[in-house]
């Protein structure tokens, strides 16, 4: 059995090793105002950024202002904030949405369908997905600051160069 | 010969999934953490090495997710010394499930989480904060058409969740349907039955609970309210006393630099493992996690007011109390935020207050803090402090704590960032300390090394730009992530 899981272990690194640029499947969720949303129908629209947060996580609570400035200044991208908070938490989450005054599409993703599909351990996490279903960036933790990088990654992305 | 054969099978799945990986219609995704840990306990055997590997496999609409968990030793905190065996190893299939995903139609079989509105009438999840996992083996439908939410839920609950052993694989059967009746405006309702396999109280007790929800919200730019009630009612010639009932409202205005919520709950008799009460405080403690209740009642209200993008004060407010008002609870949370282009300040207060008359106890706690962001820095810094006040009293006896806490985190550069956590609690009979230090650095662009020396206290923990649960520790653990 040792060896067994050591093989196993092997296994899930060489596919790191040969790990192809990931692309999502098809997600359809309902955000705070009932909207019904499918990523197919956003991709073909334009990229997607994708960030989990919480209303615990003192992180996020700094970078959901900058990612919204970045909402603004990227209407052609659809930026999408994934509450990992409980159901119970909802009206918590949208006071919070509303005080900080987001632009962004809010899920609360009470049944953690969408953490799953993008094996979401930490927040924030934040994910930028082309019109291809790639996911091309990919960032875990939050610094003031690090709204640049994304701006770097979506400019690329609208370039067309990623 | 063996290990031959095995080696042979892996390298043909390996080529296989690098084959199908090429295909747009197959993928695999997931991730991989392995740990090595040096526990400093004496009752322990010092070295232990886990995995955890989460794995999504997506083949046209359908996908087969997995959670695998391998442990070498097994650990086992209250297990004798003579038992321990290095050579032990625990493995554990955490989660399973094959899923269909077309459309408006959603349908999953194996390790099943899900809510029905704010899961008050059920929620299957994995409760860490408690230890508890409440998530079920059964299966799942979803319709979602334009302005439907309907879900069918039928499982068995796959861990007991208390030390009696009574619990395991009991069935729970529910139907919830949310509609958007008009623009903001939602209406739900649904049936949850929790059936017991075996009886094992008294006879007076009852076998199964049947679960009677409704809800309705409303959101707009202006205002959000929501409410929700939900009555159950215990099954085979039980009294009518044996029935509860649970009532939640919260509403906010949001104007346009203030918003303002106040919030009401109420509780009788509500004892149901699957489920998940909101606690409409700050603090996220219900009055039943004090003492043994039959009513919980409580009122909070919230005033949030941000000028501008520096500014941001927010305040609130709450009280819980039972049906005589002998037990009670009170929380108290202030905190003003100041944001410039170089520095952020933030400055936090938070009290909490209970009282159980009847067992002759009362406690305070205070958490004063204050952190400090320094953004420009040649290496970006956060400095948090904190100063906590713990005050018990237990009939004669008086208790005063003193908490303090200290963390920073720095950001070396792109690849580095290091934390460093101290936390305190002491009086003049005794004294505890935690003191660590994590460093996080990148291997590549699917990998993330963290290296944790030291003691700290588990629970939400926020360092490095990242929160996540950890669980309480102390020694020296290696964490490799890699993800795929």
């Amino acid at each position: 059995m040792k060896k067994t899981i050591f093989i196993v272990a092997l296994l899930v690194l060489s596919m790191s090793l040969f790990a192809q640029t990931k692309k999502i499947q098809n997600m359809t969720f309902e955000d705070i105002n009932g909207k019904k949303i499918s990523t197919d129908k956003l991709l073909a629209k334009g990229p997607i950024v994708l960030d989990f947060w919480a209303t615990f996580c003192a992180p996020c609570m700094k970078s959901l202002p900058a990612y919204n400035q970045l909402a603004d200044k990227y209407p052609n991208v659809t930026f999408i904030a994934v509450s990992s908070d409980s159901p119970r938490a909802k009206d918590k989450v949208i006071k919070t949405v509303k005080s900080l005054k987001l632009n962004m599409t809010t899920v609360i993703d009470g049944n953690r369908s969408i953490q799953k599909a993008f094996n979401v351990k930490e927040i924030p996490e934040t994910y930028l997905i082309n019109q291809k279903g790639e996911i091309v960036f990919h960032h875990n933790g939050y610094v003031p600051g690090d709204e640049n990088k994304l701006a770097t990654e979506i400019d690329k992305v609208l370039k067309g160069t990623k | 010969m063996q290990l031959n054969k095995t080696s042979l099978v892996f390298a043909l799945l390996i080529l296989s999934f690098i084959t199908l990986n090429a295909q747009d219609y197959f993928s695999i995704s997931g991730d991989n953490q392995a740990k090595y840990i040096y526990r400093v306990a004496e009752d322990s055997l010092k070295n232990y090495f886990n995995d955890e590997l989460n794995l999504n496999v997506n083949y046209n609409n359908l996908t087969f997710g997995m959670s695998f968990k391998a442990n070498l030793p097994k650990y086992n905190q209250y297990e004798a010394i003579d038992e321990l065996r290095p050579s032990q190893i625990s493995y554990q299939w955490d989660e399973r499930f094959l899923s269909y995903d077309k459309d408006q139609y959603f349908l999953q079989a194996g390790t099943i989480e899900e809510a029905f509105g704010s899961g008050i009438t059920l929620r299957a999840w994995n409760d860490k904060d408690n230890d508890r996992d409440k998530r079920l083996d059964g299966a799942l439908i979803r319709y979602t058409p334009e302005y439907v939410n309907l879900k069918i839920v039928y499982g068995a609950l796959r861990n007991d969740i208390t030390e009696q052993q009574i619990f395991k694989n009991d069935i729970v059967t529910g139907v919830d349907a949310e509609v958007n009746a008009l623009p903001g405006l939602k209406l739900g309702a649904g049936i949850t039955q929790y059936k017991q396999k075996e009886a094992t109280m008294s006879y007076l007790a009852y076998n199964h609970r049947n679960i009677y929800s409704g809800r309705g919200s409303f959101l707009n730019n202006l205002l959000s309210i929501s409410t929700e009630y939900a009555e159950i009612r215990y099954e085979h010639n039980v009294p009518k006393t044996h029935r509860g009932h649970a009532f939640y409202n919260s509403n906010s205005l949001f104007l346009d630099k203030i918003t303002l919520n106040i919030g009401y709950k109420k509780y009788y008799s509500f004892n149901y493992n699957m489920s998940d009460l909101p606690a409409l405080n700050h603090y996220d403690q219900l009055l039943s996690s004090i003492a043994n209740i039959k009513t919980e009642e409580g009122l909070s209200g919230d005033i949030s007011y941000s000028p501008n993008f520096s500014n941001e004060i927010n305040m609130h407010y709450s009280e819980a109390w039972n049906e005589n008002f002998k037990i009670r609870f009170a929380n108290a949370f202030a905190e003003y935020k100041y944001n410039a282009d170089d520095y952020g300040i933030q400055a936090e207060y938070e009290q909490i207050e209970t009282k159980n008359q009847p067992a002759n106890s009362w406690e305070k706690e205070m958490h004063p803090g204050v952190t400090f962001d320094f953004y420009s820095f040649a290496f970006p810094l956060t400095v948090k402090g904190k100063w906590g006040v713990k005050q018990q009293t237990h009939g004669e006896d008086e208790i005063t704590l003193q908490q303090p806490f200290i963390q920073a985190d720095i950001k070396l550069n792109d690849l580095f960032a290091f934390s460093i956590i101290s936390e305190f609690e002491f009086n003049d009979d005794k004294s505890e300390t935690w003191v660590g230090g994590e460093l996080k650095t990148n291997i590549g662009d699917h990998s993330e090394l963290k290296i944790f020396a030291g003691k700290e206290k588990g629970g939400k923990v926020c360092r490095n730009g990242v929160c996540k649960y950890q669980t309480p520790f102390e020694g020296i653990r290696l964490e490799l992530s890699t993800n795929f």
